[in-house]
């Protein structure tokens, strides 16, 4: 607990226990608010009332003892009971913002799926009619490309705001998952990109062993993100190694990988949206990063990224063992 | 007994009051302490905003039940929105204390009437528990 707050209190119980004066009582109501505000918990405010009231009648006689210790009550129970009703009026507080956070969510659903909707079949008519331009015109085939490359990476955005949306606004049903099983799932789901670039994908650590953790049903989109964004800033021909290692109470996954690395000043905004890493060669949406953070967030996991020693990036994702 | 409420002191004298009534009423410390953290809000709202007021207190009768009635009566700038007034606790007024919504729910009755320029008259009872 903050050291001010503690000696205020202080300063309080042991004024009243001298005076008996109201005006100690009404400082206390003052105090719970900003008890709250500090997140100070009611289980800390009693253990630092006793904590103080014991030093102050330390070798009284047992009967003063008594008569000290029921006088000091009215000031805890003065600031229980003004924490208490403060306490309701924050949570209320925050029920309200919660709830127009979901409104803006449902909002930014419907924003999505409409326009991942809409968008889609106008995409695929481009992608369709860029195919037939090769055929009818040879010498167009490099801006075809071109074409096909950028057609791609709107899908991939639409694909993936998709999922930001989803993954926020989805309830979450979790169940028993093996990492191994679904590292596999996610290494085979990204195997074409990696071939595109001969990245080797190393997996260390024993497949045959089961690394459970009580898993949302999209804890898979964490993984696909992390190693899809080390593929894809990974340069042709490197490799990017999967290991997994059993730490206290939890599994750690690293995915390393031996691109440029994220400078310092990135290492805690590349999770959030819209945030990617070096200039030019940009590949991705933005929102990759973001997904995974929110997944492992509501999997009470954490994530991380770490300087590869060789060079490079170490994601790292902590997630809890499943009990 | 009508309590002038100008400054903060005031407002230990308010809660000091109504809590020597309600003690000789035969309240509970619990619900003793629940009437004077409401005292307190709404005689901070009175300091808190500048104007000058009462805090009044007395002993009321309904039946065979006995209650405490408190009014607090201000001529500040009065409330535009007093459902938000309720609601807002937390983020208006001063950044203290627990606001009129929390002193509402401390007691028994709550009754607000505002005028904007002209000030605020809030009612609020607590019954003795038979």
């Amino acid at each position: 607990m903050d050291e001010k707050l503690r000696a205020r209190y202080k300063e309080i119980l042991e004024a009243y226990l001298q005076h008996n004066d109201e005006e100690e009582l009404y400082k206390t109501s003052l105090l719970s608010r900003e008890l709250i505000n500090n997140r100070v918990d009611p289980d800390e405010i009693i253990a630092m009332h006793f904590e103080i009231l014991n030093q102050a009648i330390k070798n009284l006689p047992l009967e003063k003892m008594y008569r000290i210790y029921n006088n000091a009550s009215t000031v805890l129970l003065e600031l229980m009971m003004s924490y208490a009703v403060a306490y309701r009026e924050y949570i209320e507080m925050h029920e309200r913002l919660y709830l127009k956070e979901r409104e803006l969510n449902d909002f930014l659903e419907l924003f999505i799926s409409i326009l991942s909707h809409d968008l889609k079949s106008p995409l695929f008519n481009i992608m369709g009619y860029n195919e037939l331009i090769g055929d009818i015109c040879p010498d167009a085939r490099e801006y075809q490309e071109n074409i096909r490359l950028s057609a791609e990476k709107i899908q991939e955005l639409i694909e993936d705001a998709r999922t930001y949306s989803k993954v926020r606004a989805v309830e979450q049903e979790f169940k028993v998952v093996d990492l191994a099983e679904l590292l596999a799932e996610v290494v085979q789901e990204l195997e074409h990109k990696a071939k595109e670039k001969e990245i080797t994908v190393k997996r260390n650590y024993n497949p045959e062993l089961k690394y459970e953790v009580n898993g949302s049903q999209f804890l898979k989109h964490a993984f696909l993100n992390v190693l899809d964004n080390a593929i894809k800033y990974s340069p042709t021909g490197s490799s990017v190694e999967i290991s997994v290692m059993n730490q206290p109470g939890e599994w750690k996954v690293c995915i390393k990988d031996h691109g440029e690395g994220v400078p310092d000043e990135f290492k805690c905004r590349i999770f959030e949206r819209f945030v990617r890493g070096a200039e030019g060669g940009i590949k991705g949406s933005g929102i990759g990063l973001a997904i995974a953070k929110t997944v492992v967030m509501q999997n009470k996991g954490r994530i991380w990224v770490e300087d590869n020693p060789e060079g490079g990036a170490i994601f790292c994702i902590t997630l809890p063992k499943w009990k | 007994m009508e309590i002038k409420v100008a400054c903060e002191y005031d407002i230990v004298i308010a809660r000091s009051a109504a809590k020597t009534e309600a003690k000789k009423l035969g309240f509970t410390i619990v619900d003793q302490t629940r009437i004077a953290t409401a005292i307190s809000e709404l005689a901070r709202n009175i300091v808190v905003h500048g104007s000058d007021g009462i805090v009044r207190i007395e002993e009321i009768e309904k039946g065979d039940r006995k209650g405490l009635e408190i009014w607090a009566i201000d001529r500040g700038p009065g409330i535009e929105n007093i459902e938000l007034a309720l609601k807002d606790g937390w983020t208006s007024g001063g950044g203290l204390g627990i606001g009129l919504g929390g002193a509402k729910r401390l007691m028994d009755e709550f009754e607000i009437q505002s005028e904007v320029g002209k000030g605020t008259k809030v009612r609020v009872v607590k019954w003795m528990r038979n």
